[in-house]
């Protein structure tokens, strides 16, 4: 009898369970105590043989407990196993009587009672009463899966190949993941994205991504990856392969994407493949439909730390790993059944993916802990924990085989998927995956041709689709704008694009090149030149960030530091004879010598209510002083006055009310005075209180005249402060040197230049300048801690009142003012949360508290709502 | 002694461009201190006004991220 490739898959599942139970309890104590430590089940005193025999039976008929009762077999019972090999796994009463001629029939007993041979054919039931095979009553037979383990100690499967009718074939191409590499890598590039959490892009940019994708068509669906599995698979191999990277909670393309992208094809490929199976957020287990998965039973957990059968990352890495050696057995050029790999795997190693039960005290049921069937899954037996081992081997560790297969290795272009015309699915490795996985042959991937495109000379370039390969389309995208995407892909070069690629490590003088080896005739004389003049541009100005600079006091000081860092490889680089930079980490600087640390903006000032600022010279830092100058005027070596005149100054160099009053507040030790705050916003807001004295106000036809006034130091210094696009006050005093330097200009006072003068004297009485400003009024955004912050926002809500806050989401920047209901405030996850309706977004939002940096709380009541 | 830490640095060939430069609307809210004829550290924080300053004098400056 030779048993069918499905029959022995029938065999291998673990149905048959019960029947292997049935012979169990034909061993004797001690036998079953050495099964058990084998399989490193724990043995303890007082165990029964029902017991030791129920434990076993979560392990049986698993390939794993077959190798290890053929570990010590002896010479008669091997002699036995031969005989059965050479007879097709069956041995009839005949050859049970010329056996024992040959052999000694105490190995047969043996067999039998390890239950490695069967009496009768293989029906699902064996009686126990036929243990006795010195009478058998039919047919011994040795399974398939016996004799396979016995003939190697780590057989290779022989797959046996499919030649039947094939229908709905789909042909892998590594080409379409490449493309789709780029598309991500390059979306990454265009727009860096925020990461969440999860260390993810946001659904919005994947769904946006997902539309540049070029999925292989399945209309049959014989492959199981879906976009946002597929997503996700590109996503982790590029970031596996460095290729994006994570900078200040941004997600973008990082320069490792031009080394991996210009290789030469086959090392692409290559590499992908290692990665992929490095893989460890991409889970083909978790992407077998049939199945849910539930983490953490703890009442489950015995001490390992682990309260579920959900494969750890190594383990799925093993996995893989095993799927891809089940490959090597596959016929060169020939379809195999799922069914066989499936098979075949089990014989190989029937817990490649989920281990043995961990646990004993479920064991009269052994499940995958954790893995629940869906609704329309044909599961034969489940708990609310998990499924059962028995009988579900193939929804789980077979089904994983098949994602690996049409998923994975599909998607990476080395496995072709089809169907029987019954529906089963076959897989056949492509020229590409034999070379990979089998030791085939190199295959010839194909280069981009020699004329794969044309540059024009309005800086267009139009690539043909035979010239659209990674290695030629991933530069061109860094070092072009996209203007067209069609059957051809139109490219722009421009000067801001050669900066840009510029960041990626790609130099104009590398994208000339690549023209040149791949454009349809010479490139046009006027790109070359105007490249290789933005390469110069671009070479001229470095600005490097969030550099860290050593000042010693001395020339001798810095040279005798120099020694000392290089000494201790540390790399300072002089800048001048007492400046340099250091690159690398700073943290061993302390240990040589003693620094003053200078943060940006440390409070380091006095201020008085009457804005008079005093440095305090042990704690000046370098941004200070220019910050200061802007809106102050130097009174001595360490003090300034803020002044009416400085701040006009300031506000007409650009700088405003709000980052005056940022400087004052962030930079006073001890906190900015109220009064100086009302001060300072007088200056700002108000000419006043101080007295302005007399103005004028003039009035230009054009902007553009005033502009130019405003550019030309001669007018500049008349002039006080820009009101309008057209207007201006000049200082009252000085309105005839202004209508002396219209003349010197010669710009007409009544036509085409300044088309009225009139004074508008401003001047205020006695009586205004005494009495106190009513429309100054104090900072309205006011600075609190969180929790003062999260009372005020409760008292607002308590009260109806609408509230005004400066809200800086992100590190950086000054935030952006925003008026807003508050409607609830909540804690989640540790952190206080402001339910609002925002006028500014016209919706309700939630705003993180410790964000919100400045409020206000207005008189006005909320909108009802 | 003292390190000053987390600044930016405009490195340039030609001296001229951060003459040029100085001459700029809005130079000396960014910069901190000229250090050499041809080295100017400025505000991180400025770094966006400056390359827009840089790129409008024709010039593509180079940021090199730490």
């Amino acid at each position: 009898m030779t048993m069918t490739s499905d029959e022995r898959f029938r065999f291998a599942l673990p149905g048959g369970n019960r029947e292997w139970v049935t012979w169990l309890h034909a061993y004797d104590l001690p036998s079953l105590q050495t099964l058990c430590r084998a399989r490193g089940i724990p043995v303890r005193e007082g165990m029964t043989k029902a017991t030791l025999t129920r434990l076993l039976a979560a392990e049986l008929p698993r390939s794993s407990v077959l190798r290890s009762l053929l570990s010590d077999l002896q010479p008669s019972e091997r002699a036995w196993l031969g005989l059965f090999g050479r007879n097709g796994g069956v041995l009839r009463e005949s050859d049970v009587r010329r056996g024992r001629t040959e052999c000694p029939e105490a190995g047969l007993r043996r067999l039998a009672a390890r239950g490695l041979v069967l009496p009768g054919p293989f029906d699902g039931h064996i009686p126990h009463s036929t243990l006795d095979v010195s009478s058998p009553a039919g047919p011994l037979w040795c399974p398939r899966a016996v004799l396979d383990l016995f003939a190697g100690e780590n057989p290779q499967p022989k797959l046996i190949p499919y030649r039947g009718e094939v229908e709905h074939v789909a042909l892998a191409d590594f080409r379409i993941l490449e493309h789709d590499l780029v598309a991500l890598a390059d979306q990454l590039r265009q727009a860096p994205v925020r990461k969440l959490k999860s260390g993810f892009p946001g659904k919005r940019f994947l769904s946006r991504v997902a539309q540049r994708f070029q999925e292989p068509v399945d209309r049959a669906t014989l492959t199981r990856m879906e976009t946002s599995g597929r997503i996700l698979f590109v996503y982790d191999l590029l970031d596996g392969m460095g290729i994006v990277r994570s900078r200040h909670d941004r997600i973008t393309t990082s320069p490792v994407a031009e080394e991996f992208f210009t290789k030469p094809p086959p090392e692409r490929v290559a590499q992908v493949f290692e990665r992929w199976q490095q893989l460890l957020n991409y889970n083909e287990m978790y992407r077998i439909p049939e199945l849910v998965f539930e983490r953490g039973f703890p009442d489950y957990e015995m001490g390992d730390g682990k309260a579920d059968d959900l494969p750890t990352a190594e383990r799925l890495v093993e996995a893989r790993q095993f799927v891809v050696s089940l490959c090597r057995g596959m016929p060169p050029g020939e379809w195999v059944r799922l069914d066989e790999l499936i098979a075949a795997a089990y014989l190989l190693d029937d817990a490649f993916l989920v281990k043995p039960p961990r646990s004993y005290y479920y064991a009269h049921a052994p499940i995958y802990l954790g893995v629940l069937p869906t609704d329309d899954s044909q599961a034969t037996g489940f708990w609310s924990w998990g499924l059962e081992r028995a009988g579900n081997w193939s929804l789980v560790e077979g089904r994983f085989i098949r994602e690996v297969f049409a998923g994975s290795l599909h998607a990476l272009g080395l496995v072709d998927a089809a169907r029987t015309p019954d529906g089963s699915p076959l897989f056949r490795m492509n020229e590409l995956g034999r070379w990979l996985i089998a030791e085939g042959t190199e295959p010839q991937l194909a280069l981009p041709p020699k004329n794969a495109l044309v540059v024009q000379p309005n800086f267009d370039i139009v690539v043909f689709p035979e010239g659209q390969d990674v290695s030629l389309l991933w530069p061109l995208l860094q070092a072009t704008e996209v203007i067209s995407r069609d059957v051809t892909l139109t490219l722009r070069l421009t000067a801001d694009s050669i900066h840009r690629a510029s960041h990626q490590n790609i130099s104009a003088e590398s994208v000339l090149s690549l023209l040149e080896r791949h454009a349809h005739g010479p490139i046009p004389e006027n790109v070359r030149q105007a490249m290789e003049d933005w390469e110069h541009r671009h070479q001229q100005v470095a600005i490097t960030t969030l550099v860290d600079l050593v000042e010693a006091e001395s020339g001798e000081r810095f040279a005798r530091l120099l020694e000392e860092i290089n000494a201790d490889q540390m790399v300072l680089r002089p800048l001048s004879d007492t400046v340099g930079v250091v690159i690398g980490p700073t943290s061993r600087l302390p240990q040589m010598t003693s620094f003053d640390y200078l943060e940006p903006l440390p409070p380091s000032i006095r201020v008085s209510p009457d804005l008079d600022v005093t440095i305090d010279p042990a704690r000046e830092n370098w941004l200070i002083r220019p910050r200061l100058s802007a809106i102050a005027d130097e009174a001595g070596i360490h003090t300034y006055h803020i002044t009416r005149e400085s701040v006009l100054r300031g506000i007409n160099k650009g700088y405003y009310y709000d980052e005056a009053l940022d400087l004052l507040r962030l930079s006073t030790i001890g906190g900015l005075p109220t009064r100086a705050a009302f001060k300072l916003r007088g200056l700002f807001g108000h000419l006043g209180p101080a007295s302005v004295g007399e103005v004028t106000l003039i009035q230009t036809a054009r902007e553009s005249v005033l502009t130019t006034m405003l550019e030309t130091e001669d007018f500049r210094e008349l002039i006080i402060q820009r009101l309008g696009p057209t207007t201006a006050l000049v200082r009252g005093e000085r309105v005839g040197d202004l209508l002396a330097k219209l003349e010197e200009f010669g710009i007409p006072n009544d036509a085409g230049g300044l088309t009225d003068v009139r004074l508008a004297p401003v001047r205020r009485s006695a009586a205004e300048e005494d009495a106190p400003p009513s429309e100054v009024r104090p900072p309205r955004l006011q600075t609190y801690s969180t929790r003062k912050t999260r009372e005020l926002l409760e008292d607002a809500i308590r009260q109806g009142r609408r509230v005004r806050i400066r809200y800086r989401p992100h590190a950086g920047g000054r935030g952006q003012e925003r008026t807003i209901d508050p409607i609830d405030v909540q804690r989640r996850h540790g952190v206080a949360y402001l339910t609002a309706y925002c006028h500014l977004r016209g919706e309700v939002q939630a705003f993180r508290i410790p964000s919100i940096v400045a409020l206000e709380l207005l008189d006005t009541p909320v909108s009802p709502r | 002694m003292k390190l000053h830490r987390h600044v930016a640095l405009v490195e340039v060939k030609d001296p001229t461009i951060i003459d040029a430069l100085e001459a700029t609307d809005g130079w000396e809210a960014c910069v901190l201190r000229r250090i050499g004829p041809a080295v100017v550290a400025i505000q991180n924080d400025k770094v966006e006004e400056v390359v827009a300053a840089v790129k409008s004098m024709g010039y593509l400056p180079r940021v090199i991220e730490r």
